[in-house]
């Protein structure tokens, strides 16, 4: 079977910067892995070209074998790749399960001649919607925040719903960019405990994290960037012990 | 004020239905025809207002273009009418194409600008209209116009008492307020929405960003065009003047004064704005002036209009949520 | 014949080019688009006439009279209803529909001060015309373009080269970093509002001199074509500003004499939406990268 996304040598560059320069990794069905790197390594770049918000300069994204280089975001969205934001991007005046809602869109297949007439499928599909994302919020452990804005809802909370929003895509791959960046340590706690679930539903996920307690408690594997170059990849024990990542990280030992 | 709001928010299916039942009983209690004549017109700009504020409130488009729209259904309704023959609701269906035709054009082209470009350039469409208007002399007649527009009819029964023409026009209010309700409450109308909220987010869920802006784009305009269409028939005869920039710009102050994303904001909003300068003619001169003070003062005390900030879906759904908590209650806490 | 035309086109387009420049300037430190700057301009035209014919034959106090006048109604615009809206943290649209307002009311104010009629305006930058080459030369269209190129270079010099030009652009391209780093930010705003008001002023007083007639409708006009001129140089750029005023001048004259006189306006709406098509950050302008 061929891998949930597969990253073949991908370069992005903008302007005369050189962004990222050939990267290759792949994702299994199931697996949970993440990109750790200093700032400004290229983690969010990488993300951006796998949901085709960039198209790299060269090299080819695949999902599930399918080549998607160059497709617009939307339709790597309906295909499979679900996202959130480094930067937390809830549609903030609409309600929580609103947000996760939209998620469905890809999903859902209402047109403008059933909206108007209020057609059964229309009715049917809403209802069915609504129970859905109800799941979701509890999952998310949201539930009780389901009417109210997205934007009133504390940081935590606006990061988990954006993972509740993403899952409403129903992906083949799951993309978090630093999901516990802001959050204290309670919250941490309670993040690591919902991606591991996640896990036992079958879902698979690519994280980038630079809460490292976080990342090696709850990743399979890593890949590590700097400077847009693949430094190393491995399990979290064999990153940890490479000499380059130890470097990349603190310096030199011996300068 | 909040559990006034509550309360309407719960019941508003019957509000509606009260006001609806008020304004049909309306011109059998209202025998005036300046009255009348003035209700008219106000559920006209409800009906364009509402149409702008689905691009503009709902969709997050800010245009300066909708009297071109207004104009192109007003002139396509005028010449088929006077040169074809042909009735009233043939008309309005070629307004609406001919509308939607040119937000086809237009917008193919230009709604993949962003912010005040976009705006710029529906301002800029709808100068290069007037002026085609003024100039075509040919088709338009220029700056002479188009007289003998016939009356409203429909499949030849003619509806040209002040009262037939208040129902014909409180018909296609109300039939424009449903389809755009029915929208925005559906998958469409959440992800327009998001749209507005954030294009980028809502492309990374699957929404294709581009489709609905035409759409949405276009079925305004349609729904515009048809408003100039019954506005050529009602009023026998249409000029260039009417359809300039600043008449976009009314409509735009009307949207926004109402509530940006609120129907009945809307409809409240253009309401006001078209009753108060009617009530204010006595101010004479002074009457422009003290719309364009009310325009400043409104955004000083309340930017986002009226009822912008008021969501009348998450009201009730929070209402019912609080009900259904409450103990004591059949049901108890739900599920 | 062609020389004349694009003479005229040029001497028209830099007075679109000085309203420009201001309508830029606030774009660029507010990203607000300022529709009361065409009703402004025609302010400033109708008070230094008014000034004019009270004081009687002192041109130069009342045109100074004129443009300090009109620079502190911009100031107001400003400090009074602009500012506030910042304050509320309002939404950007509601910026644009103040000045929409605040466009009525200037509108109405001249409507009742000086009536809808079509007024004379003297002339008293026309010395007589002299012969180049065949080509007729107005002396009023050497004064026009004279002030126009002078004031480009002092707000160039302004902009580019003085402390407060610096404080411009800070606060154009981040407003909050730029009050972080001590710059006066309200104070910045307010004075290039007074800036762009005064341009407009200068211009209204130039173009009602030039056409020897001042009326009620100029303002909308000339907001349009300053906000396509704005556009097609690339907004927020000053140079752009300048050049797309000249250019939308030379368009709509050659246009108007060589294509149809009626479809003279229509001419910077057509260059303008080709511009914002083809390349939508204007000539000068550059394009920005979408940061997720």
């Amino acid at each position: 079977m061929s891998s949930v996304l597969k990253v073949t040598s991908v370069t992005q560059k903008f302007g005369g910067l050189k962004a990222l320069s050939d990267i290759n990794m792949h994702i299994e069905k199931g697996e949970i892995v993440g990109i750790i790197g200093p700032n400004g390594a290229g983690k969010t770049t990488l993300f951006n070209i796998i949901t085709g918000i960039y198209n790299p300069t060269e090299g080819k994204v695949e999902l599930g074998g399918e080549d998607i280089t160059g497709q617009k975001p939307h339709v790597i969205a309906r295909k499979g790749f679900a996202r959130t934001f480094q930067n937390i991007r809830l549609f903030s005046k609409m309600s929580a399960l609103d947000n996760v809602i939209v998620g469905m869109h890809g999903r859902t297949s209402v047109n403008l001649v059933d909206a108007i007439f209020h057609t059964p499928k229309k009715r049917r599909e809403e209802k069915a919607c609504g129970a859905r994302a109800e799941e979701l919020l509890r999952l998310m452990d949201l539930w009780e925040d389901r009417y109210a804005l997205a934007s009133s809802l504390p940081y935590g909370k606006q990061r988990r719903l954006e993972i509740a929003r993403a899952l409403a895509t129903q992906p083949k791959l799951l993309l978090l960019d630093e999901p516990a960046a802001g959050m204290n340590e309670q919250e941490t706690e309670d993040l690591l405990h919902m991606v591991q679930q996640l896990k036992e539903l079958g879902e698979t996920v690519l994280l980038i994290e630079h809460d490292m307690k976080f990342v090696m408690n709850v990743c399979e594997r890593l890949y590590v960037l700097n400077y847009g170059e693949l430094l190393a990849e491995g399990t979290p024990a064999e990153v940890r012990g490479n000499p380059k990542v130890i470097e990349a990280y603190l310096g030199k030992e011996d300068d | 004020m909040k559990k006034a709001l509550d309360f309407v928010a719960l019941h508003m299916r019957a509000i509606s239905v009260v006001l609806i039942v008020l304004l049909i009983a309306f011109p059998f209690a209202v025998s005036s025809s300046y009255i009348l004549r003035i209700m008219t017109i106000c559920f006209m700009y409800v009906m364009i207002a509402l149409s702008l504020n689905l691009l503009t409130g709902f969709l997050g488009l800010m245009t300066l273009g909708h009297a071109a729209f207004w104009g192109i259904g007003a002139y396509t309704a005028a010449l088929i009418a006077t040169r074809a023959g042909l009735g009233m609701g043939a008309c309005m269906v070629a307004a609406a194409i001919v509308a939607g035709v040119f937000s086809l054009l237009l917008g193919g082209a230009a709604l993949k600008l962003k912010g005040y470009f976009l705006t710029i350039v529906t301002l800029g469409f709808c100068e290069i209209i007037r002026l085609v208007e003024m100039n075509w002399t040919g088709l338009t007649r220029g700056p002479l116009g188009i007289p003998g527009i016939p009356s409203p009819n429909f499949f030849g029964i003619d509806l040209s008492s002040n009262t037939q023409i208040y129902f014909v026009m409180l018909v296609l209010v109300i039939l424009s307020a449903l389809v755009i309700y029915s929208i925005v409450h559906s998958r469409i109308g959440t992800a327009i929405m998001a749209i507005r909220e954030d294009d980028l987010a809502a492309q990374a869920m699957g929404v294709n960003v581009f489709k609905y802006k035409i759409m949405v784009f276009i079925i305004s305009s349609m729904i515009v065009g048809v408003a100039g269409a019954f506005y050529a028939h009602y009023i026998n005869y249409i000029d260039p003047t009417s359809f300039t920039t600043a008449a976009s710009t009314d409509m735009l102050v009307m949207a926004i004064f109402g509530g940006l994303g609120s129907i009945p904001g809307t409809i409240l909003g253009a309401s006001i704005l078209t009753i108060i300068p009617e009530t204010i003619r006595a101010l004479g001169m002074y009457r422009n002036l003290f719309y364009g003070i009310l325009i400043v003062v409104l955004m000083m005390v309340k930017p986002d209009g009226i009822l912008g900030n008021v969501n009348f879906k998450y009201l009730k759904q929070r209402a019912l949520s609080r009900r259904a908590a409450e103990p004591g209650k059949t049901g108890g806490k739900a599920e | 014949m062609l020389f004349e035309q694009i003479l005229n086109g040029l001497t028209i387009g830099s007075t679109y080019a000085l309203v420009a420049i201001g309508f830029t300037m606030v774009f660029g430190v507010l990203e607000l688009v300022n529709f009361a700057n065409g009703s402004i301009y025609m302010l400033g035209g109708y008070l230094t006439l008014m000034v004019y014919t009270t004081m009687q034959g002192h041109f130069i106090l009342a045109f100074i009279l004129g443009v300090v006048m009109t620079g502190v109604v911009g100031f107001c615009l400003d400090r009074f209803a602009l500012r506030r809206l910042r304050e509320k943290k309002a939404p950007k649209l509601t910026g644009l529909i103040t000045t929409m307002g605040f466009a009525t009311v200037i509108d109405n104010v001249i409507l009742l001060f000086f009536g809808s009629q079509t007024k004379p305006y003297p002339n008293l930058i026309d010395f007589g015309q002299f012969q180049v080459g065949g080509t007729t030369v107005n002396t009023s269209q050497i004064v026009i373009l004279a002030v126009a190129l002078l004031l480009m270079g002092v707000l160039s010099y302004v902009t580019y080269k003085t402390k407060l030009g610096k404080a411009m652009r800070c606060t154009a391209q981040n407003a909050d970093a730029a009050r972080l780093m001590g710059v006066n930010v309200n104070m910045v705003i307010s004075v290039t509002f007074i800036i762009s008001s005064a341009l407009a002023a200068i211009a209204g007083t130039l173009v009602g001199m030039y056409y020897q007639t001042i009326d009620i409708n100029m303002g909308f006009t000339i907001g349009m074509k300053t906000m396509a001129s704005a556009v097609l140089g690339g907004v927020g750029v000053l140079p752009g500003a300048m050049v797309g005023g000249l250019l939308v001048g030379l368009f709509e004259t050659l246009g108007a004499s060589y294509i149809s006189a009626g479809y003279r306006d229509a001419v910077a709406f057509i260059i303008l939406i080709i511009i914002i098509l083809v390349k939508p950050a204007g000539l000068f302008g550059k394009k920005k990268i979408n940061k997720v």
